[in-house]
């Protein structure tokens, strides 16, 4: 009996001593790696709503529209031709939307000759295409183009003269600001 | 009996210098920020952040060092969590380019165990759009190993 304690004992220590080395050999007697040092660290991504416009030309320039009248007041409204595509190109895009995106025009400045003699904007109007409405521009500064749950819109605008008042001859100039928006 | 007791010494003494060579990991910034942020329609502008890491092989024992990335906590915001795949890291060697996996860790690179130390950064950004705007806030962790 003594003789098997003594088998039992040796048995345990020679386990408990390749448990020991087993769990707790060096990096370079082991076939798995052995974590050195580890370091957290945070991460953020900040995303914004991301909303596109362009009215005319691809690029910086700004294109413009020219109304050659050379016809009377009433006698019928006068086609633009545009530096750029014809009819003007209207691409609004919302990569992230949520809600409505808003297509607003401010034509609050008259077109002028430079000697004071002023055109109201509200004397020019367009035919729209691919989901552009048609209209005529308010004068004002705020003018709702088109609102839609959309997420992209690619349309056109062909601007025409109205030829109603009567204004003294001359190159009239003016600029019409659009502005995209969502909540 | 006596034998045995000088392999444990021997093996304990291995295991202390072993941990006792553990060398720090450095990693700088500890927030790493990456904007997805508007440009013209030709596509979003995508801002980049380096990540930058450095630690001495001196002192540590076997011939190869692997380091590994891995998720702790996934970039997430109110609005809900940001798809891994749009996260990813461009590298030079001794790293390695990389995205990051749900639930199973990255290796970022590895070289051999020379004495010198080990220097890079892994430039983060997004790639495409997350699904809704806002602020995903996410946790990573970088691990270092030694391998025989």
């Amino acid at each position: 009996m003594r003789g098997l304690g003594s088998v039992f004992r040796r048995a345990v220590v020679l386990t408990a001593a390749l448990l020991f080395i087993g769990v707790n050999l060096p990096p370079c007697l082991r076939a798995q790696g052995h974590v050195v040092d580890q370091k957290q660290f945070d991460i953020v991504i900040q995303s914004a709503n991301v909303l596109r416009l362009r009215v005319g030309s691809t690029g910086s320039q700004v294109d413009r529209v020219t109304f050659q009248v050379g016809i009377p007041p009433g006698a019928g409204s006068v086609q633009g031709v545009s530096s750029g595509p014809n009819p003007v190109p209207v691409v609004a895009e919302a990569v992230q939307l949520s809600g409505q995106m808003r297509l607003t025009a401010d034509s609050s400045t008259p077109l002028g000759d430079g000697s004071g003699n002023q055109i109201p904007f509200t004397e020019i109007g367009w035919t729209g295409g691919g989901g552009v409405p048609s209209g005529l521009f308010s004068g004002s500064s705020n003018q709702l183009i088109l609102a839609t749950s959309q997420s992209s819109i690619s349309g056109s605008m062909a601007f025409f003269y109205s030829n109603v008042g009567s204004y003294p001859a001359g190159v009239y100039t003016g600029r019409v600001t659009y502005t995209l928006s969502s909540p | 009996m006596n034998a045995l007791l000088v392999v444990l010494i021997a093996v304990g003494i291995g295991c202390l210098s072993s941990y006792a060579s553990a060398q720090n990991l450095d990693v700088f910034p500890e927030t790493v920020r990456v904007e997805v942020a508007a440009a013209g329609l030709e596509g979003p502008a995508r801002a980049e952040q380096d990540l930058i890491i450095r630690f001495e092989t001196a002192g540590m024992q076997g011939s190869t060092w692997r380091l590994w990335l891995e998720m702790v906590a996934p970039p997430q915001s109110q609005e809900g969590t940001l798809p891994l795949e749009l996260l990813t890291w461009q590298a030079r060697r001794p790293f390695i380019s990389g995205t990051l996996l749900p639930n199973e860790r990255v290796l970022v690179g590895e070289g051999p165990i020379d004495g010198r130390p080990v220097s890079g950064r892994l430039i983060w950004s997004v790639q495409g759009q997350p699904p809704r705007p806002g602020s995903y806030i996410g946790r990573l962790q970088l691990i270092l190993e030694e391998w025989p």
